[in-house]
């Protein structure tokens, strides 16, 4: 079964996408800021990462960058509150393989684990 | 009621979620990418906001005012202190932004394009309370209007005047820094009903 | 059904009202369009009834615009749109081929089907008061711009008057100093001139030396005259201050008695008294009195002299007249019109000397000195 790292700093929206994967059977480790994913994302070598973009210690966009020079290839959601177009083109210029927005719909999230989750979908 | 920091965590979430998606529309508006900060939220009795207003001033704000009925009952104001209001508005008409923007004075043009933002980020955020708590409200049209904080809170009727919640955000917009505050007031009943409907949300999740 | 009928009473009241009503549902098809918004748009509520909002007005199309009706029709707070961000909503135009300017709120629309959520768009038209605004706005704008030009001037002409009186100041000094050198030569020139003629020559010119000297000082004087900004001075106070040596006793009856003037004034009093002594012949005292009256007060300064004759009453004001500096009443005159206070003289020749100073209300206070 999967494993997904969740980085939020909000408990109540990790909690939030914990329910949604829990539901379809993936297993979920968590971390509250983005320094921390990044040590999780090293050591516990999830299938994939979903990262909110607004935190402190290392924002996402941060932890784009840091996974992209340290040349982690899990690939990663961006699931975040802000909708703008400039911010979803950075993301993905940034080696995100999907930019969601908050809030959370499990019909939107779902389908976007199972795409990255695919062998084809592996960079 | 006891508020835990889970609860404060929930609805700062909240607002997050409501804020970002007001500064995209505005980020469209302006033609500019606008940079957000988390916001920060915290919840006082009247007799606390008193002493927390004490120290805030005087400041004449824009505010736009909503007025919400149904499974929580409140007002909600959107406020904009005078030189983020001049910002804004540079950045929406598209005018050059002046040095003394806290000394301009706000005509009726300037309170309609107000409105129109304030109505937007507030939207923003009672749309995401209203969505993620799956709760229906009826509403007033927003109003606008100049006044300090007190005031605003004096406006609200004393039943609903129980408790209030202060969300405080900053905006980036070509690195001019725009402050804007949501104020939520509520009865105490309804404030108890809205944190547990959130309570609710993350124990379904816990399940 | 609900909503059928629901639609026929919105219909019965909203063709009345002057502003714009249009019903869309979730997929933005018009399912309403008032008699208004008909006349406005040339097109009618039959034409437009079932055709998609977006497809028509293409400008609505955007995400900004998507996003905040979809959330009112997700059950969202009203959305408004201003007329000074959006110029229209629903483009109308108008018989001068102007388009009318929209303030438009969209509202859920509570009649129709909870399952299938509508939006209600009311659009005001405020064209005219857009034009009222903008008006106002130019002539705002415009005032603005002659105020900074006013600004600008007033700054160089303050710049200018730097100028002035420094290059006033400068050559005074040197004047002044060249009349030190002429008088001690004068005096030389003076002991050892044996020829009355002479004598009389050098006279001649030691007096126009002193007429230069007094205009300088007069000049200095003058050039003083409304810098500083006029306060209240309490008029006994003043007197007190001037040393009569005992030459002419003062009888002074203005207790309590402040005005409001340029901190000049004590030199008005001061030459009132010169004045007393250089040209009344015989005078015993001088009286000074105060009378309230309905335009202001009445400072009434006379003498027991010669007086004025007649023809001169007015004359004695003018710059230059008189047997010495000439300056003297012409510089109280002035130095008093700066808060408007006036000054005439209303003796009677052979009886003595009186000046009536009138002081406006306001410019002066009873019981309360500064």
């Amino acid at each position: 079964m999967s494993t997904i790292l969740i980085i939020d700093d909000s408990s109540f929206q990790r909690t939030l996408i914990r329910k949604t994967l829990t539901n379809e059977q993936f297993t979920c480790i968590e971390a509250d800021n983005g320094r921390l994913g990044l040590e999780m994302a090293e050591r516990e070598s999830p299938d994939a990462i979903i990262v909110d973009l607004l935190m402190p210690d290392l924002n996402g966009i941060e932890f784009l960058q840091a996974i992209q020079e340290k040349g982690i290839t899990i690939p990663v959601i961006v699931l975040t509150s802000d909708i703008q177009d400039a911010t979803r083109d950075l993301c993905l210029k940034l080696g995100a393989r999907s930019f969601l927005n908050k809030p959370l719909r499990p019909d939107d999230l779902i389908p976007a684990i199972r795409k990255v989750l695919e062998p084809s979908g592996d960079i | 009621m006891e508020i835990a920091p889970q609860d404060l965590d929930g609805i700062r979430e909240l607002v997050n979620i409501g804020v970002g998606k007001g500064a995209g529309i505005l980020s469209e508006m302006t033609g500019s990418t606008i940079e957000l900060t988390i916001p920060e939220v915290s919840i006082y009795t009247p007799d606390e906001f008193g002493q927390l207003a004490s120290q805030i001033g005087t400041e004449r704000y824009s505010a736009i005012s909503l007025d919400f009925r149904g499974a929580f009952s409140g007002m909600a104001y959107s406020i904009i202190p005078a030189d983020s209001a001049h910002i804004l508005i540079d950045a929406i008409t598209g005018e050059e932004p002046s040095d003394n923007g806290a000394e301009r004075p706000f005509t009726s043009i300037h309170a309609e394009t107000l409105k129109e933002i304030g109505n937007i980020l507030i939207n923003g955020v009672m749309g995401s309370i209203t969505n993620v708590l799956k709760s229906q409200l009826t509403y007033s049209l927003p109003s606008y209007c100049e006044a300090d904080i007190p005031s605003l809170i004096q406006k609200v009727g004393q039943e609903h005047r129980e408790a209030i919640l202060l969300a405080e955000t900053h905006m980036f917009i070509r690195n001019l820094n725009i402050e804007g505050k949501i104020l939520m007031i509520m009865g105490s009943a309804s404030f108890e009903i809205l944190v547990e409907r959130m309570r609710e949300i993350s124990r379904d999740s816990e399940a | 059904m609900i909503q059928q009928a629901n639609l026929s009473i919105i219909a019965n009241f909203s063709d009345a009202l002057p502003v714009g009503i249009c019903i869309i549902d979730r997929e933005m098809t018009i399912i309403f369009w008032n008699r208004t918004l008909a006349g406005w748009s040339g097109r009618s509520g039959e034409e437009m009834i079932g055709l998609n909002l977006l497809d028509l007005y293409p400008d609505l199309n955007t995400h900004a615009f998507r996003t905040r009706i979809h959330s009112v029709l997700d059950g969202g707070p009203p959305a408004v749109f201003s007329s000074q961000l959006h110029k229209t909503f629903i483009p109308c135009t108008q018989s001068d081929g102007t388009l009318r300017v929209q303030q438009t709120s969209v509202i859920g629309y509570p009649g129709g089907d909870p399952d299938h959520p509508c939006a209600m768009i009311i659009i005001e038209d405020v064209t005219e008061l857009d034009r009222e605004i903008r008006s106002v706005r130019r002539m705002k704008d415009q005032a603005l711009l002659e105020v900074q030009e006013r600004k600008r001037a007033e700054e160089a002409l303050e710049k200018l008057n730097v100028k002035l009186n420094l290059l006033s100041s400068v050559t005074r000094h040197d004047i002044l100093n060249k009349i030190m050198v002429i008088d001690g030569f004068l005096g030389f020139a003076e002991e050892m001139a044996t020829d009355p003629t002479q004598a009389e020559y050098l006279a001649h010119v030691r007096a126009a030396a002193m007429v230069i000297q007094n205009i300088l000082v007069f000049n200095r004087q003058y050039e003083q005259l409304g810098i500083e900004e006029p306060t209240w001075f309490a008029i006994d106070s003043l007197i007190e201050a001037i040393d009569t040596e005992e030459r002419l006793p003062i009888r002074l009856a203005c207790d309590g008695i402040s005005i409001y003037c340029d901190p000049m004034l004590e030199k008005v009093f001061y030459n009132l008294y010169d004045n007393a002594l250089r040209h009344a012949e015989g005078a015993t005292r001088i009286e000074i009195t105060c009378q309230p009256s309905s335009s202001g007060l009445r400072i009434v300064w006379e003498d027991d002299g010669t007086g004025v004759p007649e023809d001169e009453k007015e004359e004695i004001f003018k710059r230059g007249f008189g047997k010495n500096t000439g300056m003297g009443l012409f510089l109280v005159r002035e130095i008093l019109a700066i808060t408007g206070i006036t000054i005439t003289e209303t003796g009677e020749e052979g009886k003595g000397a009186r000046f009536e100073i009138s002081v406006p209300e306001g410019a002066y206070r009873i019981g309360n000195p500064a």
